[in-house]
């Protein structure tokens, strides 16, 4: 392979020089600008994303601890319910407790609602109980003993119950006061 | 080139918090040689438009691409540039260069020095010629003439664009000029036969 003519080098060198300055120097300004647009919105972006995902990070933190103080919240409550003023602990309240347990019910704290099941009692043991006729106020208190049965509305209102006198054979729960040889003497309604 | 690197490390540091004036200062500092290079390229200002901000793009998303230890920022974007030129030439099918296996060395070398094409072109023609002899170089003839000729980028920066040496490069170089005086020689005889 021949040399190559200098002279035809420097020419050629000349001519890609002057060839680098007829191009243009730089990009359209418009570019720029238009970079510069996507610059701030893809960051806006960004930043709006990190936020959200800051405040979901927070929220399921948030939530987490919630689920996790929860249970151990409802054990205090309870605890707190079971115990009374004096701090002695008693049974848990049962779906139907006997009239006489509820009336030494303690007084609850206001926080805490206590179960359906215990307020029906409770109202039912506020009630008084009607005398029947075969009630004796000189007898003996210490023969007494209450007992809850169930019976047809129309019986109760034969011994002289405070039931309504059509509500036929409708079974209605009552507490009766009897004696030691089955007398009744007094009676009040629960259901 | 460039400016020291720890500087664009800084700034490149900066554009990925979100600083505009860093975003601005790269932006400054490399869309003219970016836009030139591709646009020697390719020779069509879409392209180099589409690839310049294709480039910056990926700069704007990915600031994290760009690893300090794998070389220059300038490099890292070239890079970015090129193969988005490559990408993009390919699916536009603009990229259409003469085979080099069609020149061979001894004629090549008889025409560059037998004609002095250059000398008797006008200024216009001349340039025209030149760009046209540049775009028809294979791709890595012209992306030496490109970055070392054209971008006027040193034998070291264009070997750290390119993933190779010094040396290839300057063989390269060598080899494209050769091949643009070539290519001037075959038009000069063209035109003559034109006019007879």
């Amino acid at each position: 392979m021949r040399e190559i003519d200098p002279q035809s080098e420097a020419r050629l060198t000349d001519g890609l020089r002057r060839l680098a300055a007829e191009s243009p120097r730089s990009a359209p300004a418009e570019m720029g600008a238009e970079l510069l647009g996507k610059f701030r919105r893809h960051h806006a972006r960004r930043r709006l994303m990190r936020r959200g995902g800051t405040l979901a990070l927070i929220g399921l933190v948030a939530f987490a601890v919630w689920m996790w103080r929860s249970p151990a919240q409802r054990h205090s409550g309870q605890d707190n319910y079971a115990k009374t003023p004096s701090g002695t602990t008693q049974e848990k309240p049962t779906v139907s407790p006997a009239p006489v347990v509820a009336h030494g019910q303690p007084q609850q704290p206001k926080a805490l609602t206590p179960p359906r099941s215990l307020r029906a009692a409770a109202s039912v043991a506020n009630r008084a109980f009607l005398a029947l006729p075969a009630y004796d106020p000189s007898m003996p208190k210490d023969d007494l003993q209450v007992v809850r049965v169930q019976l047809p509305a129309s019986a109760l209102w034969k011994i002289g119950a405070p039931v309504p006198a059509d509500a036929g054979e409708r079974r209605v729960m009552a507490d009766f006061v009897v004696g030691q040889d089955g007398t009744a003497y007094a009676v009040r309604l629960v259901q | 080139m460039a400016e020291a690197p720890s500087a664009d490390q800084e700034l490149l540091r900066q554009l990925a918090k979100g600083n505009e004036a860093a975003f601005l200062g790269l932006y400054e500092r490399y869309q003219g040689p970016l836009y030139r290079f591709v646009l020697h390229m390719s020779g069509n200002t879409a392209t180099a438009e589409e690839v310049t901000q294709e480039v910056f793009m990926e700069l704007m998303k990915k600031p994290r691409g760009y690893e300090p230890q794998k070389g220059s920022l300038a490099g890292y974007l070239f890079g970015i540039a090129r193969n988005q030129a490559r990408r993009t030439m390919q699916r536009s099918r603009l990229d259409e260069p003469i085979d080099d296996e069609k020149f061979d060395h001894e004629s090549e070398a008889a025409l560059a020095s037998e004609l002095d094409v250059l000398a008797e072109l006008s200024n216009a023609e001349l340039i025209e010629s030149l760009r046209r002899a540049v775009l028809a170089l294979p791709e890595q003839y012209r992306e030496v003439v490109a970055l070392c000729d054209l971008d006027e980028m040193s034998y070291a920066d264009a070997a750290a664009v390119l993933e190779c040496s010094p040396g290839t490069v300057a063989s390269r170089l060598h080899r494209a000029r050769a091949i643009l005086k070539c290519k001037m020689a075959v038009k000069k005889t063209s035109w003559e036969k034109c006019a007879k």
